[in-house]
């Protein structure tokens, strides 16, 4: 039997036990990744030598009976664009192509102290600009259920390297739906914490008010445990508060009488209808299990993809001017002057997609655009987020389909730019609002591509809103399901 | 708003990006397309709305008033295209008068 198709808990549960050792399990991990990566593309960087040393301490550890954490020695993928020192942090861009970070962000100080095995960094679309991880300088990434159809993104690399069980765990980020839509779209679960409840300090910025560290994994408990380990003190990002009692305390309580709503809108208009099917198919699970569901309206939800665009972009365009030649990345061969050597640089550094957000983005805070577009986006974002504090007086959870289509083809030059923005249109209101998000795996389309159902609760209560997938995952099979080309 | 060329080139300016003829006809469609989905912002009625809790009023804590080591030197120099022992060097950045 492969031991990679065990959860991240039973593999601690046989190191524990002395059945199985670290450095078997990272032997096994490098197998597969040599083996089906090069169908994939899920890796930009592999770690085979830091890897393997750490984990023969692991080993010693646990032979000695001193794990560091319940997670010691399990292999885990990082996606790229969280700073590793002394290991090549790209961002799926030319411009930081050759980057090496001098410091590691604070999840990656929390999975060291964890005793967990860092085995590579994961594809991406550049600087997590995009939804089906081929904007990477590196190339696309390939969904392991249909090798001509998208990963999902931005964090497609890590969605895939754990849907193929290639590692168990994975990090990625989530800015607009980047972790929960990948996921989705690769048949496994992706958690976005509530804004502020994981450290930053690390993560390569986009738009630093929405972006959050979250975690991809085969089942909703491997995350919730990895989620206690990232979301760790830390004094380095001024917007960390933590989570008070972690993610796991609620993963058996009962979900019985809780009420579920559902946003009508979320379900008009553009849901395929495979994905509509499977999404009532868990709508008729929860019932099962004793929840009460509720169908509401919230005539705010279609302003949300406008507004979180706006404000995202006019991030990135500033968060990104720090790319300029200098201080690292990428610097253009031939110029003329500081101007031309910073302007050449960034114009062959970034890809079309970071371009145009930068341009969108730089457009909107413009003295003559600032109030009429961004000012108001603000405004606005306060509002919808007060609407969802609203709807969480009258609901324990509200349930959605995580997107509104199974992976599409690769390959195919999008050219309608509000159809690919309208693809998160049901994760960004997570981020808009600040709110504990998370994805799992519901179904399944007629051409095999994994469907996937999200469920979202209050801000900081980010335990309720797992115990509800933990209790779907109890009573559905769909997150067991492999990738024929990953068995 | 309308978008032209001439939007693009100031744009672009400001943003420190250069683009050919066919990048500026696709970013001017691009753009068009944008502003006028970002346009129903516009429709957006927030008068007598109250929130909650802004998260533009988000607090942040704050860090202990204490000095403490920083990154080194080296290791920042280090990441920079071009650099000597203790700066990044850029071309020349003051015109001779």
């Amino acid at each position: 039997m492969d031991i990679l198709n065990f959860s991240a808990i039973e593999l601690s549960a046989l190191i524990d036990k002395k059945e199985l050792l670290p450095s078997e399990i990272v032997t096994e991990t490098f197998r597969k990744i040599d083996t089906l990566d090069n169908k994939y593309n899920s890796f930009i960087t592999m770690l085979h030598d830091s890897a393997m040393t750490e984990a023969k301490k692991s080993d010693a550890r646990a032979i000695s009976g001193k794990r560091l954490s319940v997670f010691d020695g399990i292999p885990i993928a990082v996606k790229d664009n969280i700073c590793t020192e002394g290991i090549k942090t790209t961002c799926g861009s030319r411009m930081l192509a050759d980057y090496i970070p001098p410091y590691d962000a604070t999840v990656i100080t929390h999975l060291k102290n964890a005793g967990m095995i860092m085995v590579g960094k994961t594809n991406m679309d550049e600087f997590g600009m995009g939804s089906c991880s081929d904007t990477s300088y590196f190339g696309a990434v390939h969904n392991p259920f249909d090798l001509n159809k998208s990963a999902g993104g931005s964090s497609g690399g890590s969605a895939v390297a754990v849907a193929s069980r290639m590692v168990p765990l994975a990090l990625g980020s989530d800015t607009g739906g980047s972790v929960r839509q990948p996921a989705s779209m690769c048949g496994v679960c992706g958690i976005k914490s509530t804004y502020g409840a994981v450290s930053r300090y690390g993560l390569v910025a986009y738009a630093s008010s929405f972006d959050q560290i979250g975690v991809i994994s085969n089942n909703i408990t491997d995350g919730a445990e990895l989620m206690n380990i990232i979301s760790g003190n830390d004094t380095l990002d001024s917007t960390y508060v933590g989570l008070k009692d972690g993610f796991t305390h609620s993963l058996s309580l009962p979900i019985k009488d809780k009420v579920i709503g559902i946003p009508k809108e979320y379900l008009d208009g553009n849901i395929d209808g495979e994905v509509n099917e499977a999404f009532l198919n868990a709508v008729s699970v929860m019932k099962q299990l004793g929840c009460r569901v509720e169908y509401f309206s919230l005539d705010a939800l279609k302003y949300v993809v406008p507004c979180y665009y706006i404000i995202s972009n006019a991030e990135a365009s500033t968060n990104l001017s720090r790319f300029d030649g200098v201080k690292y990345g990428y610097r253009a061969a031939d110029f003329t002057d500081v101007n031309d050597m910073m302007v050449k640089s960034r114009s062959d550094g970034f890809g079309a997609e970071v371009k145009k957000r930068i341009m969108l983005g730089t457009f909107a805070i413009t003295s003559e655009n600032y109030e009429k577009y961004y000012k108001k986006a603000m405004e606005i974002r306060d509002d919808l987020s007060s609407s969802f504090d609203r709807l969480f007086d009258r609901y324990d959870a509200v349930m959605c389909p995580t997107s509104p289509t199974a992976a599409g083809p690769l390959g195919v030059k999008e050219t309608d730019n509000i159809r690919m923005y309208l693809s998160d249109i049901y994760t960004v209101s997570a981020n808009i609002a600040g709110l504990p998000a998370l994805s799992v795996p519901c179904g399944f389309t007629g051409e095999g591509l994994p469907i996937g159902v999200q469920f979202m609760g209050r801000r900081f209560c980010d335990a309720k809103v797992i115990s509800f997938a933990a209790e779907y995952q109890r009573a559905t099979d769909c997150h067991k399901w492999l990738p024929k080309g990953a068995i | 708003m309308k978008i032209t060329e001439e939007t693009v080139d100031r744009i672009s300016t400001l943003a420190k990006l250069s683009f050919d003829v066919k990048e500026k006809d696709e970013l001017i469609i691009g753009l068009k397309g944008m502003m006028g989905f970002v346009t129903a912002l516009e429709n957006y009625d927030l008068v007598g709305k109250t929130t909650t809790e802004p998260l533009s009023n988000f607090t942040c804590p704050l860090a202990e008033d204490k000095a403490s080591p920083s990154l080194e030197r080296e290791k920042v120099l280090s990441s920079a295209p071009m650099c000597d022992d203790t700066c990044f060097i850029v071309p020349k950045t003051v015109e001779e008068g």
